[in-house]
């Protein structure tokens, strides 16, 4: 029995083979793409998971809700904690800090930057990351002991083996290699691949712990915590009030609070700066889940709808089988076997497809993603499971419905066979094309963000801008300057750029306190970055005095340009009003507020991500200690200007390796995860565009068959092939017509709310809803035609004849 | 009316090649009530194609109303079948999405006839006696039903020419007997009617008979 279905299946794939190749290829596409987004999702959902025993891992939290400022979320802890935290809190366990840096590594010729955790001797007792070769348990007792990943290994020794090697930490501390790590997977918090003892003599938590401060707020490092053996999290964070406020006097009802959060969920908090990996968004996540299994539905839809379109062709194959004594049951059996064995090469054929894009998508994400569906059981059953479901509901209509039929209404023909009367499929092609047309809808919008993201939200002008960290005013500064493919060369802070910030209260004489954070910049800043005042003037050496003077009882006070923000906290009406005015700025370190004078304005600019609202700031001017060369090139031979930069660092004799990077390249950084997202949805539209083109094509082949016999009257009654042109693909554009009832307002609704995430945002572009819909309808209107024009010049005899 | 000289049609499959229709040459004049009769496979369906200009022959001229048709553009074609022709087919060919009335209304919509329109689809199915079936699907009647609709359906533009390919091949004799009668009818009020037929009685209410034999004129006979 099984092998006459098998035969009459796969002899029904060779008799239709466009057929059978837009069903199979579309579904295919369809759980593909399901199946990689759900990779991904899941990639997300299980940052750290992959560490032994990371589930009982906790890192502490700050979480400031302040009036009038933003909500302030860090994964940092002030320094003294991790111990006090052990004392006293008897639930937990052990705690150890973590603090990134970026230190010099040098071993032979190899020698490069790279990214570290300065760490407590005691950090793999509670995290156990697998290990390649040494003993974590005592890997960083000794002060010059230090614990790489395989990778870094590979990368200075040229082997896995490194135990007892030596690598050089900024050309001065000598560190001896005591374990080897297994490497990080993508899915992890951790940021470093290198860690270093945090007794270490340079170390930053060396140098922070010697200089503590017992009121201080100095979070540069985070603290991982394991609880006692049948401890619960709940235990810890009721003990936390009382701790924070005993070592902080921070009020318990007060808006800041300690917190503990699991490291396996520590990817999916907010986090305004931390220590580790970059939170991911939620809701991000979540919509590219949802978009996942859209995609996925319009696979099935398609699917479904070209096989039951396919199935009332077979009625007369029923009737005979019925008629030869087939039960039902066997038919139903055949029916959804048939459907089920589609599905099953569809998915056989996805697997195929997500070998071959995977490495893509793993490039693209900078992920490592891996599909080992072999060693995973449950995907397994979860996939065949898919499998089942569809087979099932596209096999059920011709099953149940089909074999329902009396044999005799059926070989009489007498059956419904035009188009029209078909509800359920033509609903389902509606919400197809809502989903597209939502989709288009979404790329449209996360792409106009994008690009006012890295264009007009900006301000500034970033063309061929090389940032490179180094002394200003010295001879490698003026060397560079003079190269020939460099065009100008400005110093500043990195506050200026948003690398940090120093804020401070500040008042007008008589006015309320706002916060006013401040940067340091160099004569010809804002004219470097194009930027143009919106009254009073910019820094100019010619009034000698914008320097201010180091003598406290100078006359006269230091210049300062505020940005728009700071005119309007400070309570000017406008950015006239502001010039020429005083303001008060109460240092952290002098009892005396200084007193600056505003003597211009710029509009408000940032490095920063466009989510958040840009600082009050003012800028002062000062030509020393600026340690950020602002470099513009002419963009002609730029690689051999980058080589003579980098020449010329080397020649100067500066103690570390350069660290220079081009602005847009940064800004490109920074936005990374609006482009990837802009990205992911165009690729998703397309990928939505391509499925129900497929369908609508199979749709109207099998459509335009159908309707043959009607075509064929009405061409006898003298209908000319524009009328049937006319008629067939009204029949098609009338559900994408109706799928705008749909997308319209929940795609509006949808992307109106992701924008209300960003401070600085575009309007919802209005004209992209009607510019969906005609490119839904033109693209399902174009797949049509091809069929519907056959069918409509064919000479009415052929079509008469068809019967 | 029409004249054909010297048509023939061949159809061409991979192997065979059929001749269908060979040399054949009649006229009909305007008003004339024709049978046309043959075994099957003769090409008699083919003939009528070819005259309803649903087909256009392989060789030889055509002339309708006045008009050389056998090379016409398909746009021409389309035209004149408009303006003259009105079809009854033996499988009535009816679309069963659409209603009786709507089936009717069909033969109008493309003759941009829009006077009286409800009014006349009314009076075409008062006539054929099957104005109480106005809403009625295809599917809802019986096959005598069906062809009266059809006959509805070929008169309600009141056509110059009617070409009826065995109107009455799939009906009991009383259904048969009431077609020819509403045939019979257009043909008395001046309308050139062309009917195929098997049965020798039908044939007899025609003024004249056309007998093929493998795509052959073998003999004509006058009343
Ligand atoms: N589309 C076609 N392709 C090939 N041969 C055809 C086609 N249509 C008709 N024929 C052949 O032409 C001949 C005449 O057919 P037809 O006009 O339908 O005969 P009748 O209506 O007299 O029974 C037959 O031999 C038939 O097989
Ligand atoms: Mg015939």
């Amino acid at each position: 029995m099984f092998r006459h279905y098998l035969t009459s299946v796969l002899r029904s794939l060779a008799r239709n083979k466009l057929y059978a190749a837009i069903n199979i290829i579309g579904l295919a596409v369809g759980f593909a793409a399901a199946i990689l987004v759900g990779l991904y999702v899941r990639d997300e959902l299980t940052y750290d998971k992959w560490i032994p025993g990371a589930e009982n891992v906790y890192v502490g939290f700050i979480v400031a809700d302040l009036p009038g400022r933003p909500k302030f979320m860090t994964d940092g802890l002030p320094g003294d904690f991790a111990a006090a935290l052990k004392i006293d809190i008897p639930a937990i366990a052990d705690t150890a800090r973590i603090e990134p840096a970026v230190r010099s590594f040098r071993h032979g010729a190899v020698e490069a930057n790279e990214r570290l955790y300065f760490a407590d001797a005691n950090l793999f007792a509670i995290l156990k990351p697998p290990v390649i070769a040494g003993n974590l348990a005592t890997a960083l007792r000794r002060p010059d002991g230090i614990v790489i990943t395989r990778k870094m290994a590979r990368k200075y020794f040229g082997s896995d083996d490194a135990i007892g090697k030596t690598i050089e930490i900024d050309r001065a501390h000598t560190m001896q290699v005591t374990a080897v790590l297994k490497d990080f997977p993508s899915n992890t918090n951790l940021v470093a691949e290198i860690f270093v003892p945090g007794h270490a003599v340079f170390s930053q938590l060396a140098y922070e712990d010697a200089h503590f401060k017992k009121e201080g707020f100095t979070l540069n490092s985070s603290t991982l915590l394991r609880l006692i053996p049948g401890a619960k999290a709940d235990d810890v964070a009721r003990a936390l009030p009382a701790f924070f406020h005993c070592h902080r006097q921070i009020d318990p009802d007060k808006k800041v609070n300690l917190e503990i959060v699991p490291l396996t969920d520590r990817h999916l908090r907010p986090t305004t700066i931390g220590n580790m990996a970059r939170s991911a968004d939620k809701s991000t996540v979540c919509a590219l889940g949802v978009i996942g299994i859209l995609i996925l539905l319009i696979a099935i839809i398609n699917f479904v709808n070209l096989m039951t379109a396919r199935a009332s062709r077979r009625a007369m194959e029923v009737g005979i089988r019925k008629a030869t004594g087939a039960s039902r049951g066997d038919l139903i059996v055949q029916f959804v076997g048939e459907a089920m064995m589609y599905v099953m090469f569809s998915m056989v054929l996805s697997f195929a497809l997500i070998e071959l894009l995977l490495p893509s998508l793993n490039a693209f994400l900078a992920r490592n993603i891996v599909f080992d569906y072999w060693r995973e059981p449950w995907m397994l059953i979860g996939l065949a499971g898919l499998v089942l479901a569809v087979g099932l509901v596209a096999g059920a209509y011709p099953a149940f419905v089909l074999s329902a039929f009396q044999p005799v209404h059926v070989l009489k023909a007498s059956m419904a066979k035009t188009g029209g009367r078909h509800g359920l499929r033509e609903a389902l092609v509606v919400l197809q094309f809502a989903i597209l047309i939502g989709l288009i809808v979404a790329a449209g919008v996360v792409y106009r963000q994008m690009q006012f993201a890295q264009n007009e939200a900006l301000r500034l002008d970033k063309d061929q801008v090389l940032l490179v960290e180094g002394p200003c005013h010295t001879a490698l500064s003026d060397t560079i300057r003079t190269l020939p493919g460099v065009r100008g060369l400005v110093c500043s802070s990195p506050n200026a750029l948003n690398f940090g910030q120093i804020c401070n209260d500040a008042r007008r004489p008589g006015g309320q306190k706002t916060l006013l954070c401040s940067a340091q910049v160099d004569y010809g800043f804002f004219e470097f970055y194009g930027l143009k005042a919106l009254a009073g003037r910019f820094f100019s050496e010619k009034h000698g005095m914008d320097a201010g003077s180091n003598d406290p009882n100078a006359p006269r006070q230091p210049s300062i340009i505020v940005n728009e923000s700071a005119a309007r906290k400070l309570g000017f009406a406008s950015a006239q009003a502001a010039v020429g005015k005083t303001v008060l700025t109460e240092g952290p370190s002098s009892d005396r507020p200084q007193s600056s004078e505003i003597i211009g304005v710029v509009p408000d600019f940032s490095l920063k991500s466009i989510r958040d609202p840009v600082n009050a700031t003012a800028y002062y001017v000062n030509t020393n200690g600026n340690q950020y060369l602002n470099v513009r090139l002419t963009g002609q031979h730029v690689p051999e200007t980058l080589a003579a930069i980098d020449r010329a660092w080397r020649q100067s004799g500066q103690p570390k390796p350069i660290t220079r990077k081009f602005l847009d390249r940064y800004v490109q950084g920074l936005y990374l995860d609006v482009i990837r997202q802009g990205q992911i949805f165009a690729l998703f539209a397309v990928l939505a565009v391509l499925i129900a083109c497929l369908g609508m094509f199979g749709l109207s082949a099998f459509t335009a068959e159908q309707r043959t016999k009607e075509i064929g009257i009405r061409k006898a009654m003298g209908a000319e092939t524009g009328d049937i042109l006319r008629l067939l693909l009204w029949q098609f554009a009338r559900p994408v017509l109706w799928a705008n009832v749909i997308a319209w307002p929940v795609a509006g609704y949808l992307m109106w709310r992701w924008l209300q995430g960003f401070a600085y945002r575009i309007e919802l572009p209005l004209w992209l809803f009607p510019a969906a819909s005609v490119l839904a309808l033109g693209i399902a209107l174009l797949t049509v035609l091809l069929h519907s024009w056959l069918v409509a010049c064919a000479r009415p005899v052929t079509a008469l004849r068809y019967e | 009316m029409l004249q054909l000289n010297n048509v023939c049609k061949n159809y061409r499959t991979t192997e065979v090649e059929t001749r269908a229709l060979a040399d054949i040459s009649f006229e009909i004049s305007a008003g004339e009530f024709v049978a046309i009769m043959g075994p099957s496979g003769c090409g008699k369906s083919t003939l009528l194609n070819i005259l309803g200009l649903l087909d256009q022959p392989s060789s030889g001229s055509y002339r309708l109303a006045g008009e050389e048709v056998a090379k016409a553009s398909e746009h021409k074609l389309t035209a004149i079948r408009r303006a003259l022709i009105g079809f009854v087919f033996q499988s009535f060919n009816l679309i069963d999405d659409l209603t009786v009335a709507e089936n009717v209304e069909v033969a109008l919509i493309y003759r941009k006839d829009k006077s009286r329109r409800k009014q006349r689809i009314a009076e075409a199915l008062e006539r054929v006696g099957i104005a109480h079936r106005a809403k009625h699907r295809p599917q809802q009647l019986s096959g005598g039903q069906q062809q009266r609709v059809a006959i509805a359906r070929a008169l309600v533009s009141n056509p110059k020419l009617i070409l009826a390919d065995e109107p009455t091949g799939n009906l009991d004799t009383a259904n048969g007997d009431a077609v020819m009668g509403y045939l019979t009818g257009a043909a008395k009020a001046g309308t050139t009617v062309i009917m195929v037929t098997h049965s020798l009685v039908h044939a007899a209410a025609a003024q004249r008979t056309i007998k093929l034999l493998d795509g052959h004129v073998v003999s004509e006979t006058k009343l």
